[in-house]
């Protein structure tokens, strides 16, 4: 493909962006409720895909994997930085001005992830591993091939703690209903 | 799959900014070769976004895989291009005497970042701004460490990522005790990094 084809990079990574920027957003939807910052964060994704755009390789993971790992770093430095009373999304400050339609559009996204929220909230008794592949298959949607890419463990590794992360979430759920 | 108005906006906006730069890129052959391609410093493209530079690393060049300087104030300056030259970048480090170790964060390892931080969190080091007067980093790959202020009997650990062909020195932490050889993958949560409560 693409080599000294001027645009082609352009062309398919728009074709990246276009298939999974809604679940980078949503990923940053269920964590966040400021729109601004869920717009910030999503927009520095996306810069740092590009910025690594050139060493992407699909055949070591899907272009879905890809920009969930960089979701996830993305969103463990903004929240160190904040821990920490400094603003991780500073650099970034001017880059996205949202219209009013936009904040709506964002505030919708944040309420329609609200489910996701209390999954996560449900999930915080699980181990970190547990919670993420948790999100990444039932919230997010990815295979349990990409999720294991994304967390870097085995496929066989991240079948076993989704499955017994199901299960306790559904004992959980079920004593829950019983009280 | 369609996109909404904001995820077009950012899309536009993304291209305004750095469109020709990647509309330049070569990307490698995907069926015919495994190398990837290298990335070092020296050719990245610097693009401004507003009264922000935001720097995208797009093509490569051959440059040290670490470079460790003492300057003339007593300061130390690291800069770490790729994974593989941490382990030249420690070596020189202890050769100039200075407490303090670059650690990568790879898969696979069991060591968090969680069990290195001290009591006081304070002496969390959260790159790349300028917070203490221990350590100064310059970008996202280059810090200047001041030996002395690095407390008897501590080690001033920097934490080094690589993520998606981009190394960043995240986290620098004084820590006393054994350092580990590597530390494992930061997971998020709703509480955000695991290491950082």
């Amino acid at each position: 493909m693409r080599e000294g084809s001027g645009g082609s990079a352009l062309l398919e990574f728009e074709r990246i962006y276009r298939d999974n920027v809604g679940v980078v957003t949503s990923f940053f939807a269920r964590r966040c409720s400021d729109p601004q910052t869920v717009a910030d964060l999503t927009s520095e994704t996306i810069v740092r895909a590009a910025a690594g755009f050139a060493g992407f390789d699909p055949r070591r993971g899907t272009p879905r994997a890809w920009l969930s790992g960089i979701a996830g770093h993305v969103y463990a430095q903004h929240c160190a930085n904040t821990a920490s009373g400094r603003d991780a999304v500073t650099r970034l400050a001017g880059l996205v001005i949202l219209a009013p339609e936009e904040i709506d559009e964002l505030m919708e996204r944040i309420d329609a992830q609200r489910a996701g929220q209390e999954l996560l909230e449900r999930c915080a008794a699980l181990s970190p591993l547990e919670r993420a592949a948790v999100e990444l298959v039932d919230l997010d949607g990815l295979t349990p091939k990409e999720a294991a890419a994304v967390l870097g463990v085995s496929r066989g590794v991240l079948r076993m703690r989704l499955s017994r992360a199901r299960e306790r979430l559904r004992k959980e759920h079920h004593v829950d209903e019983q009280v | 799959m369609s996109t909404s108005k904001f995820e077009d906006h950012l899309w536009r906006e993304f291209v305004h900014e750095h469109g020709d730069d990647l509309a330049q890129l070569s990307r490698p052959a995907t069926r015919h070769t495994l190398r990837r391609p290298r990335l070092v410093a020296g050719a990245g493209l610097c693009l401004a976004g507003g009264a922000t530079a935001l720097a995208l690393i797009l093509s490569a060049t051959s440059a040290p895989a670490f470079a460790v300087t003492r300057n003339s104030n007593g300061t130390v300056t690291v800069t770490i291009n790729q994974i593989a030259g941490v382990s030249g970048a420690n070596t020189e480090l202890a050769a100039l005497g200075v407490n303090a170790r670059a650690v990568p964060i790879v898969q696979g390892c069991t060591a968090t970042l969680q069990q290195l931080l001290p009591k006081r969190t304070s002496s969390v080091i959260l790159l790349p701004k300028r917070t203490s007067s221990v350590i100064y980093p310059h970008g996202s790959r280059s810090v200047t460490i001041e030996p002395s202020r690095i407390p008897a009997g501590d080690t001033l650990v920097l934490a080094v990522v690589q993520s998606t062909g981009v190394l960043q020195i995240l986290v620098g932490m004084v820590h006393r005790g054994a350092v580990p050889r590597c530390l494992a993958l930061p997971l998020w949560s709703e509480n955000g990094l695991n290491a950082i409560p």
